[in-house]
């Protein structure tokens, strides 16, 4: 466990020291320029929109960096030759895989913490998000994140980074459209259209599960059971990920 | 090969390879092409064993078959008597690679501390430890320099560190000296000869033979994959008196001797001789009126038995 935290640890410090965090205050900026327009827009609104979009950003931004880093985290290493002292350590593979994706998961908390904390300051200046429904919805955000964390580790210990980042992209978009194409899918009628579709939906991690953005926008109460399913659902998802990946990582060779 | 009932833990060699081999798929077909062939070799506990090997010739491979960072094709690796792709044998082992890249975002001191974690040294002595490490291998004052302001010799140094923070019984250096000037080098070789000092069994790769000569007491050399010999220094060079040189002064011009290679030099006659015929080549000096100012046999070379079984492959291949 500590080999496992020490290098969670050198996980985190190269992702700020990439200057990774400097983007963040661009996004800040971005997010107050934003909210500033919308609101001369949008006066009959009462600032709601502000919130609703500003999580939209940090979502699709955070699946941005969640990509960035998670390929990268593991195809550097093999590229740089950076593994090679660490493995030759008594560091089991198993234990490098789960510190690196503690190391992730770690980071994107606290990126997840400081744009939800500017954006919940920039919003209020328009209209106090409800607070419980707000940090909910960018938890669950960051659930998704990191499981999509775990996705980003599996194809990068099995293919390159380029090939890695698209298959990783890939399923973000499609995880959150199978929802709705398996519905299309059972309307349609066809057989094949159905068929393919619900495997696309029982294969493919459900991202949808992870969005609750509509509970901060309308401000209706917080839904306890399915975060307790969607929890569950990325917990029982993210330990096959892992242990895909940690199948073909112990059994590579590091020539 | 007999073992005796009971084996103490000192006994267990360091390092015992039992033709093993590898084979690496390559290329657009993923043609298989055996780069380690039979390799058998046993290094015994205490040794400083030099693994001597052209470029290419698969000292790299072989040593990232000693980690278990690559698995070989066939045959047995056992260090310490266990199978170094398990977590236990590797806490014994430290290891520097070839081209050292580290995380070159951190400083030398996070470094050190990284690796003095995951090798298991109590919190309490990783920050003597480490300092101790930096004095060792040249590194003073550097401890807050991240690794990307390294030069290349630095990263040689701060790669033996790390190596060493785990203060293991076994260190494997995969060319421990490239990229150094002749001053680290010697410091180098210092620290390979302390480690012996101490009891620890050191390994290295190089295809610099003075570098082995001057500190191995016993070599393995590889040869396109295969061991070609191996054994002590100098059992494999001693015996062998190849040829004496002798110098003398005030011969006359014409001075000729059958089957003897002359050179005229400032300082004399220079003459190349068989160890068996010098005697009757001494007895012509003087019968010509010569004076012999010296007769210095000459022992082959570390680089001449290199030589001589690399030639020995290319003819036979
Ligand atoms: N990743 C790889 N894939 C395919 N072949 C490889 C790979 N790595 C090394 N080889 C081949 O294996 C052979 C031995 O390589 P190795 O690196 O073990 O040699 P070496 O003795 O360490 O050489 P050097 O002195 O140049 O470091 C070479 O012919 C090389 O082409
Ligand atoms: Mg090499």
């Amino acid at each position: 466990m500590k080999r496992i935290v020490a290098i969670a640890q050198v996980t985190w410090r190269e992702a700020v020291r990439n200057r990774i965090l400097y983007s963040l205050l661009f996004f800040v900026v971005l997010m107050v320029v934003i909210a500033a327009v919308l609101d001369q827009m949008t006066m009959g609104q009462n600032g709601r929109v502000v919130a609703d979009i500003g999580l939209l950003l940090i979502h699709v931004f955070g699946a941005l960096i969640t990509i960035f880093l998670g390929v990268a985290v593991i195809s550097r290493e093999i590229a740089r030759k950076t593994l090679y002292v660490v493995l030759a350590k008594p560091v089991g593979r198993l234990e490098f895989l789960a510190g690196k994706l503690l190391g992730l998961t770690a980071t994107l908390a606290v990126l997840m913490l400081v744009m939800g904390a500017c954006l919940f300051a920039v919003a209020s200046l328009f209209a106090v998000p409800p607070p419980l429904q707000f940090a909910w919805s960018l938890f669950l955000t960051w659930v998704e994140l990191s499981l999509l964390c775990a996705v980003a580790l599996l194809f990068s210990v099995s293919t390159g980074p380029f090939l890695s980042g698209m298959f990783t992209l890939g399923v973000l978009v499609i995880g959150h459209l199978t929802p709705g194409l398996r519905e299309m899918g059972v309307r349609s009628g066809d057989a094949l259209v159905r068929g393919v579709t619900s495997a696309l939906y029982y294969l493919l991690p459900n991202l949808e599960l992870f969005n609750r953005k509509q509970e901060v926008t309308y401000r209706l109460p917080v839904d306890w059971g399915h975060t307790g399913f969607a929890l569950l659902y990325a917990l029982a998802y993210g330990a096959m990920l892992f242990a895909a990946a940690g199948i073909i990582f112990s059994r590579r060779d590091f020539r | 090969m007999t073992v005796s009932a009971s084996i103490s833990p000192d006994s267990v060699p360091p390092i015992l390879l039992e033709n093993v081999g590898k084979s690496f798929r390559q290329g657009f077909w993923m043609r298989s092409s055996e780069v380690v062939k039979r390799v058998s070799l046993k290094v015994s506990a205490g040794s400083l064993f030099g693994y001597l090997g052209h470029n290419g010739a698969g000292k790299t491979t072989t040593i990232k078959m000693l980690l278990g960072l690559i698995e070989p094709s066939h045959g047995k690796v056992s260090v310490w008597g266990g199978n170094p792709a398990s977590v236990g044998v590797r806490r014994r082992v430290g290891y520097l690679p070839e081209q050292p890249y580290f995380y070159d975002y951190l400083t030398a001191r996070e470094f050190l501390a990284f690796h003095a974690e995951l090798a298991g040294v109590p919190h309490g002595e990783q920050a003597g430890r480490i300092a101790e490490l930096f004095d060792w291998v040249g590194l003073e004052g550097v401890g807050n320099v991240t690794l990307s302001r390294f030069s290349k010799g630095m990263q040689q140094r701060i790669g033996l560190a790390q190596a060493l923070v785990g203060d293991p019984d076994l260190v494997i250096l995969d060319e421990p000296m490239s990229g150094l000037d002749p001053v680290g080098r010697k410091q180098v070789r210092d620290i390979m000869l302390e480690l012996k000092r101490r009891g620890k069994t050191v390994f290295f790769s190089t295809h610099i033979l003075a570098d082995a000569e001057a500190v191995c007491d016993q070599v393995a050399i590889l040869v396109k994959g295969e061991i070609r010999c191996t054994g002590r220094l100098a059992d494999l060079l001693a015996p062998k008196i190849t040829e004496v040189e002798v110098v003398a002064l005030g011969l006359p011009d014409g001075f000729a001797v059958e089957g003897v290679l002359l050179s005229r030099r400032d300082d004399g006659q220079h003459m190349r001789v068989s160890d068996a015929s010098i005697g009757a080549l001494l007895q012509k000096v003087l019968a010509a009126g010569g004076r012999v100012v010296s007769v210095t046999p000459h022992r082959e070379t570390l680089e001449e038995l290199f030589l001589n079984e690399l030639n020995a492959v290319e003819r036979a291949g």
